[in-house]
């Protein structure tokens, strides 16, 4: 590769040589045998124009021959028809004449031909024209003419001319054909020997090449074939010496050998180092194949994962979520049996136990408490707490089997313990790491669905204990939406839904609207309660109805009313003649006045007056009671100075207190005005006021008291009687009430004084209160505010 | 001048006698019947300057007779008191309503019958 460029040439030159050498050699040889070939074929053109112009010239005779035949003929016969045959003839001949001319070469036969072609001109012009013309004349005289001889030697000079020139043509055309087949010999001779040489060349010049060209490049080839045989150290053997351009090939291959070899030595050395790559390599493949044997374990473990939280998730109805969590966790964590103990409102918010696996519930405890076993740990550490072995057995069908292994889940949502997670294992595998990892996974997602559901378990048994209660009231309620829709009715309600469309139900802001309605189908009486319900938090906002079916106390009341009436009306009609004709007796008395007797009667009517008057005060008390029951207190208010009221029942009184031996006495401030039912308020002090006197015994003191304390008035009632046990105190205002010591005494009453007083100060908004010390005395007081809030209408 | 006429109606007879005989005493005319529709009857025949109805009363009770009373040109705006037997609010209240201008509870004292009717002649018409 080294070498110069110049050298390589040398073959190159010897070939383009051999080659230029080769061509002019055979270019030499075809130019002589071009040059025979065409010299035979100008003779021969030469003999074939001559033979041309031998025809011509006997055409030419033919011509002459037959236009002095027909003219003969005519002369003879005298038939048209022969000098016709010679006048054809005649016409054709200069034509004839001057092809023979054009085909005419040579000049020799030019000179003989003219002279011909005037005799042939003059024959037809002087001789046959004179014989025609005489013929015509006369047959005779053209016989006579042609006998003359003129005609026959004139002819014949021509024909010896015909004859000449034939003659001159046949020596051209022997002449011509000497040329022409020496001209082919000439050809011959050189075409062989042109060959031959040729021949001799080619075969000189491929020994050379293959002396020069086809050995060296065979030798490369075997050195190639050595090499690629894997014998690095072969190389073409005398290389070095070698010329021209197959040298510069055997000393190229041979370096290219060496650098082969070179290269082979340094891929030897890479291989070396790539081998300890590879083993490299493979350790690293192995490590690898390690970590992703370890991410698909992760991997299954994030799917059972997932899928776990998938099927919690979907889950909302308890028994089965517990179901799935404890088979599900179980059966990742490799467990045999578990337990799930979850916080239940039913149980005070205990962690209860919800379900087992594989484990008799019965004999497992019911509740869970915190720092109890391991699943206490658990709860009370918040983290999964491992234990073995023994702490639980598993019932088989062999008897009970401990667990080795134990793991206690706790279930955490908002940082607290809401359930326990416990699983067993028989087999003797401890809990890894990642079980406790997996374990704590799967709780949190269990976690959340487990508290939704325990929440919707919850929501669910308060629903159905709403549900039953709200079915269970006779009264009809349901919630409407702002667009009169009920939402919820309960059971009574169903059957008055029409009802409650027919009776549009009043707007209410604020407090509970009530209004009374009857059912038309029915007619049965409602009182109906309308209530807004506005829990924005969580979307509830319209109105609660409730009606209250009330036909039956409506009629109990009208009854009852019915009832008062009447026997108010049937008691008070005979009191009033009562009454009223023992005052017409009582005034005709005073009337008379004086008379022992009438005084007698008087005295009689007396107590006739106050036994009927104690009559009509029971039925009024009995009748007033009565209407307190039933709600109806009516009071005729005005303004009441209670001052007055309270010196009038004094003095009232006094007759009384006298006859007992009891001293009455009123300390009184001045108070002022207050509105209130008059009569009422003096029918409640004379109670009490009769009350003391009757408990007082002979000696005693009554005091009845007015003061004015803040914005109250206080009347009090204190006397020095038996007083009252404590036990009978808060039994005091109930009608008929009576201590035992009344009765033992034999004091008048039948209990009601007390209810009735009590039930007009809270009439007028006030409160009736007593102390009592047995022996000692007892002391009633009313407070009556002076400004009330609400008028009470008469 | 002729006593004022007082209509009386009073199913009891006992009280109807003793509530004419005060009225008598104090000078008034008086014309007593047994119910309602007899009251009406005598109203028509002679217009009475104050009617005292009894509440209960057969065939027509006190109520009804003070309404038709109110419902009759000559008898529209005479004073009409009611005895009654106090029970509750609601039975004031109905009379009220039906037009009566007092009402007197039972058992009433004689006085005090003859002492509210001459108020209520004093009083002059009722509205």
């Amino acid at each position: 590769m080294n070498d110069p460029e110049r050298r390589p040439r040398t073959l190159t030159r010897q070939v383009v040589i051999a080659g230029v050498l080769l061509g002019l050699l055979q270019a030499g040889t075809f130019a002589l045998l071009i040059g025979a070939v065409q010299a035979s074929d100008r003779a021969n053109r030469e003999v074939n124009q001559i033979l041309g112009a031998v025809e011509a010239v006997s055409d030419l005779e033919r011509l002459v021959v037959d236009a002095q035949s027909g003219e003969r003929g005519f002369v003879i016969s005298g038939q048209e028809r022969f000098l016709a045959q010679a006048e054809a003839a005649e016409q054709q001949i200069p034509r004839q004449e001057q092809i023979i001319r054009d085909g005419l070469l040579d000049g020799d036969e030019r000179r003989i031909f003219e002279p011909l072609s005037r005799e042939i001109g003059s024959y037809i012009t002087d001789w046959l024209e004179r014989v025609n013309l005489a013929a015509r004349r006369s047959p005779a005289a053209g016989r006579r003419l042609v006998g003359t001889g003129e005609g026959v030697r004139r002819f014949d000079v021509i024909r010896a001319q015909f004859a000449a020139i034939r003659r001159g043509l046949a020596v051209d055309a022997d002449r011509s054909e000497a040329t022409a087949r020496a001209a082919v010999r000439r050809a011959v001779v050189i075409g062989a020997a042109g060959i031959f040489l040729a021949a001799l060349l080619f075969s000189l010049y491929t020994a050379y090449v293959t002396r020069s060209v086809v050995v060296p490049v065979r030798r490369v080839a075997a050195t190639a074939r050595r090499l690629a045989g894997g014998e690095r150290t072969a190389r073409v053997r005398g290389a070095e010496g070698a010329r021209g351009e197959i040298g510069a090939m055997a000393r190229s291959f041979n370096q290219m050998a060496h650098s082969l070899e070179q290269s082979h030595d340094e891929l030897e050395a890479q291989q070396r180092e790539l081998t300890g790559y590879a083993e490299e390599l493979e350790v690293q493949r192995g490590e690898l194949e390690r970590t992703v044997g370890e991410l698909e374990a992760e991997k299954a473990r994030t799917e059972m994962i997932s899928v776990f939280g998938e099927a919690v998730t979907a889950e909302t109805a308890f028994a089965p979520l517990a179901h799935l969590i404890l088979h599900g966790v179980g059966d990742a964590l490799r467990c045999d049996a578990g337990a799930l103990y979850v916080r239940d409102a039913r149980r005070d918010g205990d962690l209860a136990l919800a379900m087992a696996r594989g484990l008799d519930a019965v004999e497992l405890p019911e509740i869970l408490r915190p720092g109890d076993g391991l699943a206490g740990r658990a709860v009370v550490e918040l983290r999964p707490v491992v234990g073995s072995p023994g702490a639980g057995t598993v019932r088989t069908l062999t008897g009970p089997v401990p667990f080795a292994q134990e793991l206690h889940v706790p279930l955490m949502q908002g940082g607290e313990v809401f359930g326990v997670l416990s699983l067993g294992r028989l087999a003797a595998v401890p809990f890894e790491q990642g079980d406790l990892m997996l374990a704590s996974h799967l709780a949190d997602q269990s976690s959340v669905a487990l508290s939704k559901a325990v929440v919707m378990r919850e929501l669910r048994r308060r629903e159905s204990i709403t549900r039953a209660v709200l079915d269970a009231t006779p009264d009809a309620i349901a919630v409407l939406d702002d667009t009169d829709h009920p939402v919820l009715a309960n059971e009574p309600m169903r059957l008055s839904l029409a009802l409650l469309r027919e009776r549009p139900v009043p707007e209410v802001d604020g407090g509970i609207v009530r209004d009374e309605i009857q059912d038309p189908r029915t007619g049965r009486l409602f009182t109906r309660y309308v209530a807004r319900l506005d829990e924005r938090d969580v979307g509830l906002h319209g109105r609660l109805v409730v009606l209250s079916d009330v036909t039956a106390e409506r009629e109990a009341e009208r009854m009852k009313d019915e009832f008062f009436a009447l026997v108010s009306h049937e008691l008070r009609t005979p009191l009033t003649s009562i009454v009223g004709y023992l005052e017409l007796l009582h005034d005709e008395a005073d009337g008379k006045g004086g008379d022992p007797e009438t005084e007698q009667r008087r005295r009689f009517l007396g107590i006739i007056d106050r036994n009927a008057r104690r009559l009509l005060r029971l039925v009024g008390d009995l009748l007033f009671v009565a209407q307190v029951e039933a709600g109806k207190l009516g009071l005729e208010e005005g303004d009441v100075e209670l001052e007055a009221v309270a010196r009038e029942a004094v003095e009232a009184a006094a007759p009384r207190a006298a006859a007992g031996g009891v001293e009455i006495a009123l300390e009184a401030e001045p108070v002022p005005p207050l509105r209130g039912d008059r009569d009422r308020l003096a029918q409640a002090l004379d109670n009490l006021v009769s009350n003391a006197i009757k408990f007082t015994p002979d000696g005693g003191r009554v005091s009845v008291r007015l003061r004015t304390e803040a914005n109250h008035a206080v009347i009090e009632v204190a006397d020095t009687g038996i007083g009252i046990p404590q036990a009978d105190l808060q039994r005091l205002f109930q009608r008929f009430f009576r201590t035992k010591r009344a009765t033992s005494a034999a004091i008048p009453g039948v209990g009601l004084g007390l209810t009735i007083a009590q039930a007009i100060v809270h009439g007028h908004d006030g409160l009736i209160s007593v102390t009592s010390e047995e022996s000692r005395g007892t002391t009633f007081r009313i407070d009556l505010p002076l400004h009330r809030a609400v008028e009470v209408t008469a | 001048m002729s006593p004022p006429l007082v209509l009386l109606a009073e199913d009891d007879e006992d009280v109807r006698t003793l509530a004419e005989l005060v009225l008598r005493r104090e000078g008034f005319d008086v014309v007593a019947v047994a119910d309602g529709a007899a009251a009406l009857v005598a109203a028509a025949a002679r217009t009475p300057a104050v009617a005292v109805l009894d509440v209960s009363m057969p065939r027509m009770d006190g109520l009804e007779t003070a309404r038709r009373l109110r419902e009759r040109r000559e008898t529209s705006e005479i004073p009409i008191m009611l005895l009654t037997a106090r029970v509750t609010d609601a039975d004031r209240e109905r009379g009220r309503e039906a037009g009566v201008t007092a009402q007197l509870d039972k058992p009433f004292s004689p006085g005090v019958l003859a002492e509210r009717v001459r108020q209520l002649l004093a009083d002059g018409p009722a509205g």
